[in-house]
């Protein structure tokens, strides 16, 4: 087969990204523009923001990519674009973009799930070996993914509530940590020690995830301890935090790495770049001898790299979609 | 020279394909929130039937509000990148100043975009059509407030009854708007975006 080059866009959140991969793992070049400076002093993304930044910069990142890769858009294969899940209106603003640039330069376009595409990000640096498990975390999303060859996802567990990033940024809120908080937790997280009791979420066997609850835990532990006159100390309560979210991740899925005999476990999503969870998971896999992939902190978050990696594999396959693609905001990896 | 319209600022969707003084193409369709699903069909509807090469597209003209805001961004996104890709001009209009070269011999052009909870969205143009009072948003109060002031024949452009004024419903005349408005300066694709004039709520809290 010759050379496959695909440009894809992502907008599914807070971060503009436009990426040209060659054969789904060598990256040509990759721009992300992240909106984080402007959503930081909302406390939080605002999709309606997120939406305006979107289409005031679509353009300029298109052309920065193709700059900076030497390449043009008559060159690509196809044009791949994440469809969902999201915010709807900046998942719009990257798929009528796709859909112009597919129509006037008469290429295929190709529709990716976004959480496919964080699992694939992982395809840039290593080579995927089937069966496998990843473990899809961000601030959008808790899953755990079972894969038993290229492209086919069966979804075995997810969180019936918060996100992991989603609890992360709120216990963040609580001690009073510019967002986004789940990077400082982490840091805050080496330098405390587990004293506070927290209770371990969803402890029930399955695999799925609760993140609601621990966050109301922290919210109650901290007002109790307030009201006691006592000082919370925050590299503490981070440090206890994370604890219990390293916990029960990694007992959710390594019980899953077992069970389906997998040959790999990937983590994904911008969760993913925690070094506390990362460190636990390198642990445990190299004692049950499982291969970890982690991918290169770059591709943990929001990147385009890591939809055109994914959309390579629907290319070889012809799933193309058609003009009249709609988003879908929410929609299971299948 | 081929020009290229599009509204996707209200519910309808709104395509028309033209050639020098020839109207290639139109189409109108109530896309009620889904404008996404079909605007890029309808424009390669509108190339394919009128055989034409996007290639050789000379001119966007595209509507950048007031109204819908997912749905206006549809409209422009698309115009940014047709305009982008081909390297052509492209003219940003407002979703009121479109409606206004339908009509003829009075002395005040009033349109008018009804939004929600009584507030409108209107402009004034006059016997020129000239703009002498830019795209803003109100009340209905304010508005019979301020064409109080102005004295001759009024039309308010709306598919609603306003008081006692005269109104006629929205019209897009195609080929007298491109007369007008097509020889003027195209905007750099990068810096085209929307006029939602309307603040949102966590902006106006800042």
């Amino acid at each position: 087969m010759e050379d496959v080059y695909i440009l894809a866009i992502e907008s599914s959140c807070d971060e503009t990204s436009v990426s040209i991969v060659k054969n789904g793992k060598e990256e040509i070049n990759t721009v992300i523009l992240s909106q984080i400076d402007i959503h930081k002093k909302f406390g939080g993304v605002v999709p309606e923001i997120a939406s305006r930044s979107h289409v005031e910069n679509i353009t300029i990142v298109i052309e920065e990519c193709l700059n900076g890769s030497n390449m043009k858009i008559e060159d690509m294969s196809a044009i791949a674009v994440t469809y969902g899940p999201g915010l709807a209106g900046a998942l719009l603003i990257g798929v009528e973009a796709a859909k112009t640039l597919a129509f006037i330069y008469n290429k295929p376009l190709i529709a990716v799930h976004h959480i496919a595409g964080h699992i694939y990000a992982n395809n840039l640096n290593y080579k995927l070996k089937f069966p496998l498990i990843s473990l899809v975390i961000s601030g959008g999303h808790t899953e755990l993914i079972y894969m038993k060859k290229d492209y086919s996802f069966e979804k075995i567990g997810g969180t019936l509530d918060d996100s992991v990033g989603e609890a992360y940024d709120k216990v963040a809120r609580v001690i009073d940590v510019p967002y986004p908080g789940g990077p400082v937790i982490d840091k805050y997280s080496k330098k405390g020690k587990n004293v506070y009791k927290l209770p371990l979420p969803m402890d029930d066997g399955s695999y799925n995830f609760s993140f609601s609850g621990i966050k109301s835990a922290v919210i109650n532990l901290v007002h109790n301890e307030k009201q006691r006159g006592n000082e919370i100390n925050k590299y503490d309560l981070a440090c206890s935090f994370q604890s219990i979210v390293i916990d029960i991740l990694t007992k959710k899925t390594m019980k899953a790495v077992k069970e389906y005999k997998v040959k790999q476990l990937l983590l994904a999503g911008g969760v993913s770049a925690s070094i506390g969870i990362r460190e636990k998971f390198a642990e445990l896999c190299e004692k049950e001898n499982i291969e970890l992939l982690v991918p290169e902190l770059i591709y943990c978050t929001d990147n385009a790299a890591m939809i055109a990696a994914a959309a390579y594999y629907m290319y070889k396959d012809k799933k193309f979609a058609d003009f009249d693609l709609k988003i879908k905001p929410t929609d299971d990896l299948k | 020279m081929i020009c290229l319209f599009i509204d996707t600022s209200s519910k309808d969707l709104i395509v028309y394909l033209t050639k020098d003084n020839n109207v290639l193409f139109e189409k109108n369709i109530s896309s009620i929130n889904d404008h996404s699903s079909y605007l890029v069909p309808t424009i390669k509807e509108a190339f394919d039937s009128s055989k034409i090469d996007i290639k050789n597209l000379d001119k966007i003209i595209v509507s950048i509000g007031p109204g819908s805001f997912t749905g206006t961004r549809v409209g422009i996104t698309v115009a940014k990148i047709l305009a982008f890709a081909l390297k052509i001009d492209v003219i940003p209009i407002s979703s009121l100043e479109q409606y206004i070269y339908s009509l003829d011999g009075y002395d005040y052009y009033v349109p008018i975009i009804e939004d929600k909870n009584d507030k409108i969205y209107y402009s004034i143009y006059d016997k020129d059509k000239k703009l002498i009072v830019n795209d803003t948003y109100s009340t209905k109060n304010n508005l019979y407030d301020v064409l109080e002031k102005y004295v001759g024949n009024i039309v308010i452009i709306s598919d609603s009854p306003y008081y006692t004024y005269e109104t006629c419903k929205k019209k897009i005349d195609i080929l007298n708007l491109l007369s007008h408005v097509q020889n003027r300066k195209g905007v750099s694709p990068h810096s085209l975006k929307p006029n939602y004039i309307k603040k949102i709520e966590v902006e106006s809290k800042l």
